[in-house]
């Protein structure tokens, strides 16, 4: 038995793996070159290892790349299921364009996108800098995934790499920790209950090594809850109402059972922030929408890490959010996305026009403005009422109108929008 | 799979993709560890855990370390990096009893230094092993450190780190 021996062997098996599935055939480039990426990153791995003597470095090593093979195999999966025709493929384009945009990327800083039909009921991304730079990997479930009024939600990830984008200038970390501090500071009284050994003066709390320590994990909850936070935010301002409302499909009223994951702020104040940042975005909150919600069961925590999450949850309702509503606000308008207008309703009304009369819409000027023309297509309930077969399939016959105007979308953008002769 | 060469642009991101703390800091282990063997080894790795230490502590232009002022958080910034570094430290016995902030942070400025100086002048004696020694032991315990800080969540409600 040798550790070194199989990790080569596990990460041979990788490789194979990996030749296995570029075999497929892809509808677009991107996740082809997503393998050829994963293919030089464990070939690196193996090479990292030759020459290696059996010692402690070399231990941690091998532990690093059975890490490495743990993280990524699952990506190996969704890379295989993003061939799969339940996609909605008319979409990737236009988003990725979107994304682009959004992103402010010139020629030598791309973005690529995989989408993938998942058989887990979230739409979830891959996003981390380990995982693959320069790609969003956007899964929604196979049960929606041909469901194009769900496009709102890949705004969402889209904000994980632009809250990333922004981390070396934004500083969140500075802004969270400050905020988790002062929360902490506030409830003196309760925190030495919980930390008793901690003598520091409250003032001091930056400065004292084992005082700050305590805050470990409150900090890093705080961090997790204002990313995610701020991607919502971004998501709102890109797509308006449409956001609220794919919102509202894919999660009201709650998962009943599941334990609030304490990375997120729980379900109603998740909304409770979304409605605070619309009012500034210029966003219509759709009649009663708060009331859709109910909160997810709170975790099972010890009574210290249950303050902490306390801790947590105060900071950024209190203190991040609203810095983090103003710099998604400025972000956007930095990134030539203006707030909604008067224009943005007239607009949507006349794509609504179009599929009043079940024909694509042309010469739309953002992406937005379509999804949100469909959603109020797909609440309004005297839609199409003169023709019952229209009515009776109005999810497909609308998602069909939906991806229809994405493409004659791109080709107008392709083409500057300039119709053949 | 016809395993053509990688294009630069997917050298960029592989190279990315290895700048996870624990990979670097156990890489610059290995490095070190072939230095000491006064075998042919790449010190790239050395230098991007260099870098990485430098936005830890946060330097300022003149090259020293920001001072704290105790009005907002340490330039460590999170308490995690303060626990990663200073446990770190303990492990590879560069330092004990780091009770302020501050000396952590200034503990790690000097080990940056030092690493940032074996990067420029690549030691040529027997005579500098103590010192590769150290450092190397200092890597190993940061790698493990960083691992042991980033465990991989195997709770319900995450079943994968990068799944959101």
């Amino acid at each position: 038995m040798d550790i070194l021996h199989y990790t080569r062997q596990r990460l041979q098996g990788i490789l194979d793996e990996v030749s296995c599935l570029a075999e497929s055939d892809f509808p677009y480039p991107d996740p082809r070159e997503a393998l050829n990426i994963l293919r030089g990153f464990f070939e690196n791995g193996l090479k990292s290892l030759s020459g290696a003597q059996a010692d402690d470095a070399a231990r941690e090593a091998c532990a690093i790349c059975l890490r490495d093979i743990f993280l990524h195999l699952p990506l190996l999966g969704f890379i295989s299921r993003s061939t799969d025709v339940r996609n909605s493929f008319e979409m990737v384009r236009p988003f990725t364009r979107l994304a682009g945009s959004t992103l402010k990327l010139d020629g030598s800083d791309y973005l690529r996108l995989i989408l993938s039909s998942e058989w887990e009921y979230s739409p979830f991304v891959y996003i981390h800098v380990p995982a693959i730079p320069c790609y969003m990997l956007i899964g929604l479930p196979a049960s929606e995934s041909s469901n194009p009024l769900l496009l709102p939600l890949a705004g969402h990830e889209l904000g994980h790499r632009v809250y990333e984008k922004l981390q070396p200038s934004t500083d969140f970390e500075t802004l969270v920790a400050h905020a988790v501090v002062s929360a902490a500071q506030a409830r003196w009284g309760e925190y030495k209950t919980h930390f008793p050994d901690v003598d520091c003066d409250p003032a001091r709390l930056f400065e004292d090594s084992a005082g700050y320590e305590t805050l470990e994990l409150a900090v890093e909850w705080a961090l997790r809850q204002a990313e995610e936070t701020f991607c919502d935010f971004l998501a709102l301002r890109i797509f308006g109402q449409s956001l609220l409302y794919a919102t509202a499909y894919l999660l009201s009223p709650r998962i009943a059972e599941a334990e609030r994951p304490v990375y997120y702020p729980n379900i109603v104040a998740r909304i409770d922030n979304l409605m605070r940042a619309s009012e500034q975005y210029g966003v219509q909150i759709p009649t009663a929408y708060r009331n859709m919600f109910s909160d997810l069961i709170e975790p099972n925590l010890s009574p210290t890490q249950g303050f902490l999450l306390s801790l947590a949850d105060e900071a950024v309702k209190d203190k991040v959010v609203p810095d983090l509503i103003n710099i998604v606000d400025e972000y956007a308008s930095d990134a030539g996305l203006p707030k909604r207008s008067h224009a943005d309703e007239e607009e949507e009304r006349r794509i609504r026009s179009r599929f009043d009369k079940v024909a694509p819409a042309e010469d739309c000027s953002s992406i937005a403005h379509i999804l949100n023309a469909a959603w109020g297509a797909y609440e309004d309930e005297s839609m199409w009422q003169h023709y019952s077969k229209l009515r009776s399939n109005k999810r497909r016959v609308l998602s069909d109108l939906i991806l229809k105007s994405l493409e004659v979308f791109e080709i107008e953008q392709v083409t500057g929008g300039e119709h053949p002769q | 799979m016809c395993a053509r060469e990688l294009t630069s642009f997917e050298k960029k991101v592989v190279w990315e993709m290895e700048g996870d703390l624990p990979s670097l800091a156990c890489r610059a282990a290995i490095a070190l560890d072939k230095l000491m063997q006064r075998e042919q080894t790449d010190l790239d790795v050395v230098k991007r855990l260099v870098k990485m230490l430098g936005n830890y502590v946060k330097y300022s232009e003149s090259g020293a370390p920001v001072p704290a002022n105790g009005t907002g958080p340490s330039p460590l910034v999170t308490p995690k990096t303060l626990v990663i570094m200073k446990q770190a430290m303990y492990d590879s016995a560069l330092a004990q009893n780091l009770t302020r902030v501050t000396q952590v942070r200034e503990q790690v400025f000097e080990v940056a230094s030092r690493l940032g100086k074996l990067v420029q002048e690549p030691p040529v004696s027997d005579n500098d092993n103590e010192e590769l020694k150290q450092l190397r032991s200092f890597c190993l315990a940061l790698s493990r450190q960083a691992s042991a800080h980033k465990p991989m969540p195997f709770d319900q409600s995450v079943k994968h780190p990068y799944r959101r």
